[in-house]
Protein backbone atom coordinates (compact mmCIF):
# COMPACT_ATOMS: atom_id res chain seq x y z
CA UNK A 1 0.00 0.00 0.00
CA UNK A 2 1.62 3.36 -0.93
CA UNK A 3 1.99 5.64 1.71
CA UNK A 4 1.93 9.13 2.22
CA UNK A 5 4.55 10.95 4.42
CA UNK A 6 3.32 14.24 5.99
CA UNK A 7 5.56 15.20 8.18
CA UNK A 8 8.83 13.07 7.91
CA UNK A 9 10.96 10.67 5.82
CA UNK A 10 11.06 7.57 7.91
CA UNK A 11 10.85 4.77 5.77
CA UNK A 12 9.27 1.23 6.56
CA UNK A 13 12.01 -1.71 6.96
CA UNK A 14 12.58 -3.90 4.80
CA UNK A 15 10.52 -7.19 3.91
CA UNK A 16 7.84 -4.62 5.78
CA UNK A 17 4.46 -6.69 6.56
CA UNK A 18 1.75 -4.40 7.05
CA UNK A 19 0.43 -5.34 10.72
CA UNK A 20 -2.86 -3.28 11.18
CA UNK A 21 -6.48 -2.83 11.62
CA UNK A 22 -8.53 -1.46 8.53
CA UNK A 23 -11.57 -0.17 10.38
CA UNK A 24 -12.01 2.24 13.18
CA UNK A 25 -13.04 0.15 16.19
CA UNK A 26 -13.50 1.30 20.13
CA UNK A 27 -11.32 -1.81 20.78
CA UNK A 28 -8.41 -0.17 19.00
CA UNK A 29 -9.75 4.07 18.66
CA UNK A 30 -10.28 6.11 21.88
CA UNK A 31 -12.25 9.11 22.21
CA UNK A 32 -12.90 11.62 25.00
CA UNK A 33 -14.04 14.64 25.81
CA UNK A 34 -13.33 15.30 29.25
CA UNK A 35 -13.36 18.42 31.88
CA UNK A 36 -11.30 16.34 34.15
CA UNK A 37 -7.12 16.56 33.54
CA UNK A 38 -5.64 14.17 30.72
CA UNK A 39 -2.52 12.01 31.28
CA UNK A 40 -0.14 10.88 28.92
CA UNK A 41 0.20 8.11 30.53
CA UNK A 42 -3.24 6.34 30.66
CA UNK A 43 -3.20 7.46 26.90
CA UNK A 44 -0.03 5.40 25.64
CA UNK A 45 -1.84 2.20 27.76
CA UNK A 46 -4.98 2.36 26.00
CA UNK A 47 -3.01 1.46 22.81
CA UNK A 48 0.30 -0.37 24.11
CA UNK A 49 0.04 -4.16 22.81
CA UNK A 50 2.52 -6.81 22.08
CA UNK A 51 1.67 -6.09 18.36
CA UNK A 52 2.77 -2.48 18.80
CA UNK A 53 6.59 -1.66 17.80
CA UNK A 54 6.23 1.99 18.41
CA UNK A 55 3.78 4.59 20.41
CA UNK A 56 4.17 8.36 18.95
CA UNK A 57 2.50 10.69 20.93
CA UNK A 58 1.27 14.86 21.04
CA UNK A 59 0.29 16.72 23.87
CA UNK A 60 -0.81 20.32 23.51
CA UNK A 61 -0.72 22.49 26.66
CA UNK A 62 -1.70 25.85 27.83
CA UNK A 63 0.92 28.43 26.33
CA UNK A 64 1.78 31.20 29.26
CA UNK A 65 1.98 34.37 26.66
CA UNK A 66 0.42 35.02 23.17
CA UNK A 67 2.49 38.07 21.25
CA UNK A 68 4.04 39.21 24.82
CA UNK A 69 0.85 39.42 26.87
CA UNK A 70 0.27 36.97 29.51
CA UNK A 71 -1.84 34.43 29.12
CA UNK A 72 -4.06 33.66 32.69
CA UNK A 73 -6.32 30.14 30.97
CA UNK A 74 -7.73 28.81 28.31
CA UNK A 75 -11.31 27.78 28.03
CA UNK A 76 -13.07 25.16 26.37
CA UNK A 77 -16.11 24.31 25.07
CA UNK A 78 -17.11 21.15 22.42
CA UNK A 79 -19.92 20.29 20.43
CA UNK A 80 -19.61 16.94 21.61
CA UNK A 81 -21.94 14.57 19.68
CA UNK A 82 -20.68 16.91 16.53
CA UNK A 83 -17.10 15.83 17.69
CA UNK A 84 -17.56 12.12 18.01
CA UNK A 85 -18.73 12.17 14.55
CA UNK A 86 -15.78 14.21 12.69
CA UNK A 87 -13.09 12.09 14.93
CA UNK A 88 -14.73 9.19 13.48
CA UNK A 89 -14.14 10.49 10.35
CA UNK A 90 -10.73 11.77 10.89
CA UNK A 91 -9.62 8.45 12.31
CA UNK A 92 -11.39 6.33 9.08
CA UNK A 93 -9.04 8.80 7.24
CA UNK A 94 -5.96 8.09 9.53
CA UNK A 95 -6.31 4.14 9.42
CA UNK A 96 -6.88 4.20 5.28
CA UNK A 97 -3.13 6.70 5.18
CA UNK A 98 -1.33 4.56 7.74
CA UNK A 99 -0.94 1.17 8.98
CA UNK A 100 -2.40 1.13 12.30
CA UNK A 101 -2.92 -0.16 15.71
CA UNK A 102 -4.32 1.99 17.89
CA UNK A 103 -5.61 5.56 18.29
CA UNK A 104 -6.13 7.43 21.24
CA UNK A 105 -8.05 11.11 20.94
CA UNK A 106 -8.54 12.91 24.31
CA UNK A 107 -9.30 16.95 24.54
CA UNK A 108 -9.87 18.62 27.50
CA UNK A 109 -12.94 20.96 28.13
CA UNK A 110 -13.78 23.72 30.33
CA UNK A 111 -10.56 25.93 32.29
CA UNK A 112 -7.19 24.75 31.09
CA UNK A 113 -4.42 26.51 33.34
CA UNK A 114 -0.92 27.57 31.67
CA UNK A 115 1.16 24.32 31.62
CA UNK A 116 -1.76 22.28 31.62
CA UNK A 117 -2.70 19.70 29.24
CA UNK A 118 -5.71 20.66 26.73
CA UNK A 119 -4.86 17.84 24.21
CA UNK A 120 -3.32 14.15 23.85
CA UNK A 121 -3.00 11.82 20.98
CA UNK A 122 -1.24 8.54 20.88
CA UNK A 123 -1.24 6.03 18.23
CA UNK A 124 0.35 2.65 18.26
CA UNK A 125 2.10 0.88 15.18
CA UNK A 126 4.11 -1.92 14.30
CA UNK A 127 6.54 0.43 12.76
CA UNK A 128 7.56 4.05 14.15
CA UNK A 129 6.81 5.84 10.69
CA UNK A 130 3.30 5.24 10.25
CA UNK A 131 2.60 5.84 14.21
CA UNK A 132 4.93 9.64 13.46
CA UNK A 133 3.26 10.46 10.25
CA UNK A 134 -0.33 9.54 12.12
CA UNK A 135 -0.17 12.14 14.90
CA UNK A 136 0.93 14.83 12.82
CA UNK A 137 -2.12 13.95 10.59
CA UNK A 138 -4.43 13.59 13.62
CA UNK A 139 -3.89 16.63 15.27
CA UNK A 140 -3.72 18.87 12.10
CA UNK A 141 -7.16 17.18 11.51
CA UNK A 142 -8.13 17.76 14.87
CA UNK A 143 -7.35 21.53 14.89
CA UNK A 144 -8.55 21.53 11.59
CA UNK A 145 -11.89 20.10 12.05
CA UNK A 146 -12.95 19.07 15.39
CA UNK A 147 -15.84 21.49 16.71
CA UNK A 148 -13.95 22.52 19.74
CA UNK A 149 -12.98 26.01 20.74
CA UNK A 150 -10.98 27.98 23.04
CA UNK A 151 -10.53 31.13 24.57
CA UNK A 152 -7.83 33.12 25.74
CA UNK A 153 -8.28 34.86 28.81
CA UNK A 154 -5.34 37.58 29.38
CA UNK A 155 -4.22 38.94 32.43
CA UNK A 156 -5.15 42.37 30.90
CA UNK A 157 -8.58 41.34 31.60
CA UNK A 158 -9.20 40.92 28.23
CA UNK A 159 -10.70 37.56 26.51
CA UNK A 160 -10.86 35.99 22.92
CA UNK A 161 -12.61 33.25 21.12
CA UNK A 162 -9.30 32.23 18.81
CA UNK A 163 -9.46 30.36 15.55
CA UNK A 164 -7.28 27.96 14.01
CA UNK A 165 -5.01 29.00 11.01
CA UNK A 166 -6.29 26.49 8.35
CA UNK A 167 -4.50 23.56 8.75
CA UNK A 168 -4.26 22.62 4.74
CA UNK A 169 -4.46 18.66 5.09
CA UNK B 1 -44.79 25.34 11.89
CA UNK B 2 -41.36 22.99 11.66
CA UNK B 3 -39.81 23.55 15.57
CA UNK B 4 -36.19 23.12 15.92
CA UNK B 5 -33.34 22.96 18.25
CA UNK B 6 -30.84 25.26 17.54
CA UNK B 7 -26.71 25.44 19.51
CA UNK B 8 -24.46 28.00 19.70
CA UNK B 9 -21.20 27.89 20.45
CA UNK B 10 -18.65 30.62 21.10
CA UNK B 11 -18.73 33.76 19.28
CA UNK B 12 -22.50 32.63 18.53
CA UNK B 13 -23.33 31.80 22.03
CA UNK B 14 -21.91 35.72 22.48
CA UNK B 15 -24.50 37.05 19.54
CA UNK B 16 -27.47 34.89 20.96
CA UNK B 17 -27.12 36.80 24.37
CA UNK B 18 -25.04 33.96 26.37
CA UNK B 19 -27.93 31.56 25.10
CA UNK B 20 -26.26 28.35 24.49
CA UNK B 21 -29.61 26.71 23.00
CA UNK B 22 -32.85 27.11 22.68
CA UNK B 23 -36.02 25.67 20.34
CA UNK B 24 -37.27 27.80 17.68
CA UNK B 25 -40.16 27.86 14.94
CA UNK B 26 -40.19 28.82 11.44
CA UNK B 27 -43.63 29.32 10.45
CA UNK B 28 -44.13 31.96 7.30
CA UNK B 29 -45.97 29.75 5.36
CA UNK B 30 -43.15 28.52 3.46
CA UNK B 31 -41.62 24.64 3.41
CA UNK B 32 -39.47 25.79 6.16
CA UNK B 33 -35.94 24.98 5.21
CA UNK B 34 -31.85 25.39 6.75
CA UNK B 35 -32.05 29.10 5.41
CA UNK B 36 -35.54 29.88 6.73
CA UNK B 37 -33.82 28.95 10.24
CA UNK B 38 -31.37 30.83 9.95
CA UNK B 39 -33.33 33.76 8.81
CA UNK B 40 -35.25 33.03 11.85
CA UNK B 41 -32.07 33.34 14.07
CA UNK B 42 -30.73 36.69 12.62
CA UNK B 43 -34.04 38.39 12.46
CA UNK B 44 -33.49 37.50 16.93
CA UNK B 45 -30.27 38.34 17.10
CA UNK B 46 -28.95 40.68 14.90
CA UNK B 47 -25.56 40.47 15.81
CA UNK B 48 -25.41 37.07 14.50
CA UNK B 49 -25.34 38.27 10.71
CA UNK B 50 -21.29 39.25 11.24
CA UNK B 51 -20.86 35.77 12.70
CA UNK B 52 -22.37 33.78 9.98
CA UNK B 53 -19.91 35.79 7.61
CA UNK B 54 -17.33 32.87 9.02
CA UNK B 55 -19.30 30.30 10.56
CA UNK B 56 -20.53 27.17 9.27
CA UNK B 57 -23.97 25.73 9.78
CA UNK B 58 -24.92 22.00 10.83
CA UNK B 59 -27.85 20.43 10.92
CA UNK B 60 -27.77 16.98 12.57
CA UNK B 61 -24.31 17.20 13.60
CA UNK B 62 -23.61 17.36 9.46
CA UNK B 63 -21.78 20.37 8.20
CA UNK B 64 -23.97 22.11 5.17
CA UNK B 65 -23.70 24.11 2.19
CA UNK B 66 -24.45 27.26 3.10
CA UNK B 67 -24.73 28.55 -0.50
CA UNK B 68 -27.66 25.52 -0.79
CA UNK B 69 -29.44 26.44 2.18
CA UNK B 70 -32.69 27.20 0.59
CA UNK B 71 -32.46 23.54 -0.71
CA UNK B 72 -32.09 21.88 2.81
CA UNK B 73 -35.63 20.51 4.11
CA UNK B 74 -35.87 21.62 7.96
CA UNK B 75 -38.25 18.90 9.68
CA UNK B 76 -39.54 19.14 13.35
CA UNK B 77 -36.77 18.17 15.78
CA UNK B 78 -34.03 18.65 13.63
CA UNK B 79 -30.33 20.51 15.52
CA UNK B 80 -29.34 23.08 13.77
CA UNK B 81 -25.86 24.18 14.93
CA UNK B 82 -24.06 27.60 14.10
CA UNK B 83 -20.53 26.61 13.93
CA UNK B 84 -17.62 29.30 14.15
CA UNK B 85 -14.32 29.03 13.30
CA UNK B 86 -12.63 26.22 15.20
CA UNK B 87 -9.94 26.29 17.99
CA UNK B 88 -9.28 22.95 19.53
CA UNK B 89 -5.64 21.64 20.73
Amino acid sequence: MAQQDTCCTHKHPEGYVPLHHKEVDPAHDHFMISGDPLSLDQACALVRSDEAGAISTFEGMTRGTFNGKQVLRLEYEAYDEMARKVWYEIVAEARNKYHLLGTVMHHRIGEVAVGQTSVIIAVASAHRADAINAVHFLIDSLKARLPIWKKELLNDGTGNWKKNEDANI
Amino acid sequence: MVEFKILYFATARDAALDKSSETLEVDDGRPATLASAVECITAKYPKMRAVLESAMVALNEDYCDKDNMSNIKLKSSDTVAIIPPVSGG
